[in-house]
């Protein structure tokens, strides 16, 4: 076939076929456009007027108050503080730990790791990850950080197994104003968590017992297996002893003597509360015969009567105008010691000087096996010069310890059961009254660099987990943007004798980081926005306080947000949309940082 | 590799704008080593014997199974312009990207036989090739600077090697930029970018930055092929000039330009060295048919 011939082939070929519409194809392309045009539209009218109706509902609520208060039951009072600074925290976790994460992987990959059956594994394995559902990393997160595999000796979330920067203080206060008495630091974690409630003396600024102060009823006590007699009173009453009514030779004071006039009265327990009175309630069953008895008057004027039982040593307490709130628990006997030396617990108003003032106090032990009680005294009126012990609180959990403490500077004395670790010491007081009791609690003060293993459900342990959400994203993005480098360039400075990681430092980063940005801006922001794997990492939502350290317990913008869109009532969606804003607020910030960084860094480039 | 400290300084306090001082002045400041008596003579000009810079010994070659060079015995004069001829895939280009083992970067690429630069073996995997590179520098067909300024392009390849006080580095930039007789064009624009040059601007900043290192020999692969033919000439005319202190290798697929700028002209066909002679005898009166037939344009 010569040349001319092939050419008129050609010629017949180009021409082959009928002839397409010019017109046809001018309207499907302008079909084509139209259909791009309003599919677009579509997206912008749909998230124009999604920012409209939550800009319209959340504007109101976005008032200072909003963003300086916690979560509160009342709509009116709620905000996101905790929230807001929560996010910030765990979006800054994540991206300081996902970015140099994420882009030496990607440096390893692209620039470093031969092409091999093993890496493109990897590849792929990344890749899978990216599609994830992020909810499956919380249980990863929660299993990883926050509680590290439960290996052994690593502790608990709650007993970690190290920390770093922790100090723990016995704190006390007065039980008037809650005034904060004095902090020191203890020399030890508590063996028993301390519980709402439970006060703690001092002995020699060492040793700590804790005390149980429960609210009891008041009560008078008369223990026939015991022969103690013992009033608890919570409010202000008034307690008189004596023959009769009529004997008493002081008001106010106390005393014992034979009743000379025996009434009938409950012969085991008398309840008092400002409400019931002896009279009413306990007056019925007469016992035969009694010689003592106890009487008394509550804040209400209402008479209390206790039988003293013959023979019995008892310890009386009480006095006008005193408020009793030692929490006493019954009291026993002790046997051992009431019989060689009766005085000690027999009280007797009357011969001060050797058992009422808290200098003569001494110490005893209870033989048995009975547990140690307390003992209460108070202090006569008029003798006000002299520090006394006042009142007495042992701990249920410490019960072979008794400990008495009275006003400041008194004898305090340590009594054990155990007769070897028998031990007395000298103690401080540290109420303002000593009539009240103490309120303490053992706390612990972290430092902003605290550190546990495990991590526990703090800030750490969410950002981390938020961080093996995006990691994939990063590491996809950041291969792309180094592929996208070209290979022109390494060669360029190989060739110049430059190592590998000259390169990759010199050349080949930043000429990607614009990219890598880019797509770390878009991890960043699915991580802002993310609230299942917090969820699943089982945080607290009710916050009162921002966080302080990377161990410290947080909660997101997303979750609380959801708590809202959750609750009935218009004022709660008013919330959730006032915190999408605040959310939205956020993730642009961080996205013109971010976007703020690529630019300088576009800059020194081009 | 000497250095000699002490002679660094001395020559940058000379007048910067003496043409004359500046192919020394390049050189000591990226300490190369110094001029001696016995180099001097082995200038082209001189009537001795030149001496053997680069010299290969059974030379084969493989990316992975298929063998792109074949037993090659070539020996490439110090200080002279040898061109590397032949259509392509013939192995030009594998041969000289041994010379600075930028075929380590490529997977399944090894090598047999023996090859020397100054004595030294460079296919042995104990040579440094960090080194090797620095002593060895290489333009490449495409200008590839780097997308920063046209100052730092040129201090990147120094700053690789050696730490330089800012004042030092402005003068190394400077005579570099004038050994690759670009300086007059660029000078009051150091700052900018320089991807905004044009293609043979950037081609001969990419010279520039290669003897800013302060190498032996100069690799040049197809330097002039993306350029227009104006731009081509400036960079022939940079080869010539440069061949009084660099050996020089150049591929080219241009025989004029081949005949131009070369001493000796080496003919690559299909992974074999034909022909090596000096140029004007090889493109007047070739030893072979095959050379013969090639640089007349029978094939090719």
């Amino acid at each position: 076939m010569s040349i001319a011939s092939k050419g008129n082939e050609l010629s017949r070929l180009t021409s082959a076929g009928e002839a397409r519409s010019g017109r046809r194809r001018e309207l499907i392309n302008r079909i084509f456009y139209v259909a791009c045009l309003s599919i677009t539209s579509i997206a912008i009218v749909a998230l124009t007027v999604l920012l409209v109706t939550i800009a319209v509902e959340g504007w109101e609520g976005l008032t200072p108050e909003f963003l300086n208060n916690y979560g509160s039951r009342k709509p009116e009072s709620a905000g996101v503080k905790a929230a807001l600074w929560g996010s910030v925290w765990i979006c800054c976790v994540c991206g300081i730990v996902a970015l140099p994460i994420g882009v030496g992987t990607a440096i390893y990959l692209e620039e470093f790791a031969a092409k091999n059956r093993f890496t493109s594994f990897i590849r792929t394995n990344i890749s899978n990850l990216a599609g994830v559902p992020s909810i499956v990393y919380g249980i990863i997160g929660l299993t990883i950080f926050a509680r590290m595999f439960g290996l052994p000796g690593i502790g608990t979330e709650t007993s970690p197994g190290l920390t770093v920067g922790s100090t723990w203080y016995d704190t006390f206060y007065d039980a008037e104003g809650g005034r904060m008495m004095r902090e020191v630091p203890s020399r030890d974690a508590p063996a028993l968590p301390l519980e709402t409630g439970q006060a703690a003396l001092f002995i020699n600024e060492l040793d700590v017992s804790q005390v149980a102060d429960v609210a009891l009823p008041a009560q008078i006590v008369a223990d026939d297996a015991t022969g103690f007699t013992v009033v608890i009173a919570p409010e202000e009453i008034m307690i008189t002893v004596g023959e009769s009514s009529a004997t008493q030779e002081r008001p106010g004071m106390l005393g014992e003597s034979a009743a000379m006039n025996p009434r009938p009265w409950n012969d085991t327990i008398a309840l008092l509360t400002s409400e019931r009175t002896l009279n009413e309630t306990t007056l019925k069953d007469a016992p035969t015969r009694t010689s003592r008895w106890l009487e008394g008057t509550d804040a209400l004027g209402n008479d209390l009567i206790v039988p003293v039982p013959e023979g019995r040593n008892s310890i009386i307490t009480g006095d006008t105008g005193y408020r009793l709130r030692a929490v006493l628990p019954r009291i026993t006997r002790s046997e051992a010691s009431a019989e060689s030396d009766p005085e000690k617990i027999d009280v007797r108003y009357g011969e001060s000087g050797r058992v009422v003032t808290g200098k003569t106090w001494r110490e005893y032990r209870v033989a048995g096996k009975r547990p140690t009680r307390y003992v209460l005294r108070q202090l006569p009126p008029g003798v006000e010069d002299e520090p006394l012990a006042n009142w007495v609180l042992v701990d249920p959990k410490y019960r072979n310890e008794f400990v008495e403490v009275g006003r400041e500077n008194v004898l305090a004395n340590v009594v054990s059961d155990d007769a070897d670790t028998s031990r007395s010491a000298r103690g401080t007081v540290f109420a303002a009254d000593a009539m009240e009791p103490l309120k303490g609690e053992r706390i612990e003060r972290r430092s902003w660099y605290y550190f546990q293993l495990p991590f526990g459900k703090g800030v750490f342990a969410g950002g981390l987990t938020l961080m093996l959400v995006i990691l994939p994203v990063v590491i996809i993005a950041s291969v792309e943007a180094l592929r996208a480098v070209p290979n022109s360039l390494r060669q360029a400075s190989l060739a110049m004798g430059a190592t590998q990681w000259q390169t990759v430092r010199q050349v080949t980063l930043p000429a990607s980081i614009p990219m890598i940005m880019t797509g770390s801006i878009l991890a960043m922001s699915r991580a802002i926005g993310e609230a299942a794997p917090i969820l699943v990492l089982g945080v607290a939502l009710f916050i009162t306080r921002t966080p302080e350290n990377l161990m410290d317990q947080f909660t997101i913008l997303p979750m609380q947000i959801y708590n809202w869109a959750g609750r009935p009532g218009d004022s709660f969606q008013q919330l959730a949309a006032s915190g999408i804003i605040i959310l939205l607020v956020v993730l642009l910030t961080f996205n013109a940082a971010a976007i703020l960084i690529r630019h300088r860094l576009q800059k020194t480039l081009k | 590799m000497m250095h000699e400290p002490e002679t660094q300084s001395q020559p940058l306090e000379r007048d910067l704008h003496e043409e004359d001082n500046l192919k020394v002045d390049v050189m000591s400041i990226a300490d190369r080593a110094p001029e001696t008596e016995d180099t001097m003579s082995n200038t082209p000009a001189a009537a001795a014997p030149p001496k053997t810079m680069i010299s290969t010994r059974d030379f084969s070659s493989w990316y992975g199974k298929f063998k792109a060079l074949h037993e090659l015995n070539l020996d490439i004069p110090e200080r002279m312009v040898t061109a590397l001829i032949g259509p392509s895939g013939c192995g030009k280009s594998t041969f000289l990207r041994w010379i600075n083992r930028m075929n380590d970067t490529i997977a399944g690429a090894r090598s047999s036989g023996g090859m020397t630069l100054g004595g030294e073996d460079i296919t042995d995997t104990r040579c440094d090739v960090v080194d090797l590179r620095r002593r060895v520098g290489m333009v490449f067909q495409r200008p590839n600077p780097f997308p920063k300024s046209i100052f730092e392009n040129i201090a990147y390849g120094a700053k690789l090697h050696r730490k330089y006080t800012r004042g030092d580095l402005e003068q190394l930039v400077e005579h570099s930029l004038r050994q690759a007789a670009i300086w007059d064009e660029v000078k009051d624009r150091l700052k900018d970018s320089a991807l905004g040059l044009s293609g043979g601007q950037q081609q001969r900043l990419c010279i520039a930055r290669a003897i800013a290192v302060g190498p032996e020999v100069l690799l040049m692969d197809e330097p002039c092929s993306a350029l227009d033919p104006r731009s081509s000439a400036a960079i022939e005319e940079l080869i010539r000039g440069l061949r009084e202190q660099y050996t020089i290798v150049v591929v080219t697929h241009n025989m004029q330009q081949a005949a131009r700028i070369s001493d000796i002209t080496a003919f690559f066909y299909e992974g074999h060295l034909v022909e090596t002679d000096e140029t004007e005898k090889l493109f007047t009166r070739p030893s072979e048919k095959q050379t013969d037939d090639y640089i007349s344009g029978r094939f090719g």
